[in-house]
């Protein structure tokens, strides 16, 4: 199984980065708000998932280009 | 000839029948609907097919046995089916009101909030103004395109190598058409990578003509679906029509005019290959 950690306290504004998001090339992730969106309220958290994780290689490109070095990818066995 | 056709277009293309773009459709059930889908999409659709492919990876033979459950509720909610750019005009036509907004699956997956590949038609149209920019700060204001606009727009994102389709929103009312490339898009990506059937191949299938073409390969820089291959010994490109989704935006680059596309039901091998 693959694991992706993405450190919320080194990324903080993945919404101007998005980095990970555009070099995967699985496209595994995705960025979403951190809260359930509320009419009238613009979103200001953002935070960095995985969605398409059973697809993930575990090549390394996303912990390679992180600018924040915020994503690792475990391999377990 | 689809099972959409015989279901929703009495034996004729169902997405060309001016009664499934009827702003008489968008009733309240359809207006909560596409509220709930886009007001909250990354969490209501991404969490979703989170969890397919969450369940993938588990197991996958017991996630595969759920797809046909998930592939009726899609075909009564929101599903989507390839059509070409010639056709997607004729919609145009028919349509009473287009706007253009941004993509959903793009703003999710590439955190582009701003990528305006999607155009809402009729009875989605008011929907969209109906969720006001008030409602969702998170969608900045709509675009308001003439039919002419519209159809510019459409043939650009065809040169571009999109493919186009329409989407329901509760079946038969058509709302939307995307314009897509596959790691960008939920429905084609599931549909391809996942291998569940929420977006269902167009009506047609591309052929290359043997003598028109030079083997220039444009039509395979631009296929999403791997569907054309190029012999390097007779320096042609041809179509395997079963892997071939038929939207046709390999035409957009040939320059010697050689790639058709054929009624897929008129392919016998073709049959059921939707």
């Amino acid at each position: 199984m693959i694991e992706i950690r993405w450190d919320s306290k080194k990324c903080a504004m993945p919404q101007d980065c998005r980095v990970c998001l555009d070099t995967c090339p699985q496209g595994v992730f995705r960025i979403m708000p951190k809260e359930a969106r509320k009419p009238g309220k613009a979103t200001e958290d953002w935070v960095i998932g995985t969605l398409f994780l059973s697809l993930c290689t575990a090549c390394g490109t996303c912990s390679d280009v992180c600018p924040k070095k915020a994503i690792t990818v475990a391999v377990a066995s | 000839m689809c099972e959409f056709c015989t279901q929703h277009g009495e034996g004729k293309k169902w997405y060309l029948q001016a009664k499934n773009y009827s702003e008489e459709l968008l009733n309240d059930q359809r207006k909560q609907f596409m509220a709930e889908f886009f007001g909250d999409f990354e969490h209501v659709i991404g969490d979703k097919v989170a969890a397919l492919d969450k369940a993938i990876a588990t197991d996958a033979a017991g996630a595969k046995a759920l797809f046909p459950m998930v592939v009726e509720q899609q075909k009564r909610d929101h599903w989507g089916q390839v059509v070409p750019v010639e056709e997607i005009e004729q919609i145009l036509d028919m349509s009473l009101s287009v706007v253009r907004v941004p993509c959903a699956c793009r703003s999710m997956l590439r955190g582009f909030r701003e990528a305006r590949y999607c155009f809402g038609v009729t009875g989605a149209t008011s929907a969209a103004k109906a969720l006001s920019v008030a409602d969702y700060p998170d969608y900045k204001d709509l675009e308001v395109l003439n039919t002419e606009e519209a159809k510019a727009a459409i043939r650009k994102l065809d040169r571009e190598g999109l493919v186009h389709s329409v989407w329901t929103f509760i079946s038969p009312m058509i709302g939307g058409i995307c314009n897509c490339s596959v790691n960008e898009c939920m429905a084609l990506k599931t549909r391809t990578r996942l291998g569940l059937q929420t977006m269902f191949k167009a009506e047609y299938a591309a052929r290359v003509e043997w003598e028109k073409c030079n083997g220039c390969r444009n039509c395979m820089k631009v296929c999403n679906f791997g569907a054309i291959s190029y012999s390097a010994y007779s320096r042609k490109c041809s179509v395997n029509q079963l892997q071939c989704y038929g939207c046709g935006v390999c035409r957009a680059l040939c320059h010697r005019d050689a790639i058709t596309l054929v009624e897929r039901a008129a392919v016998p091998a073709l049959a059921g290959e939707w």
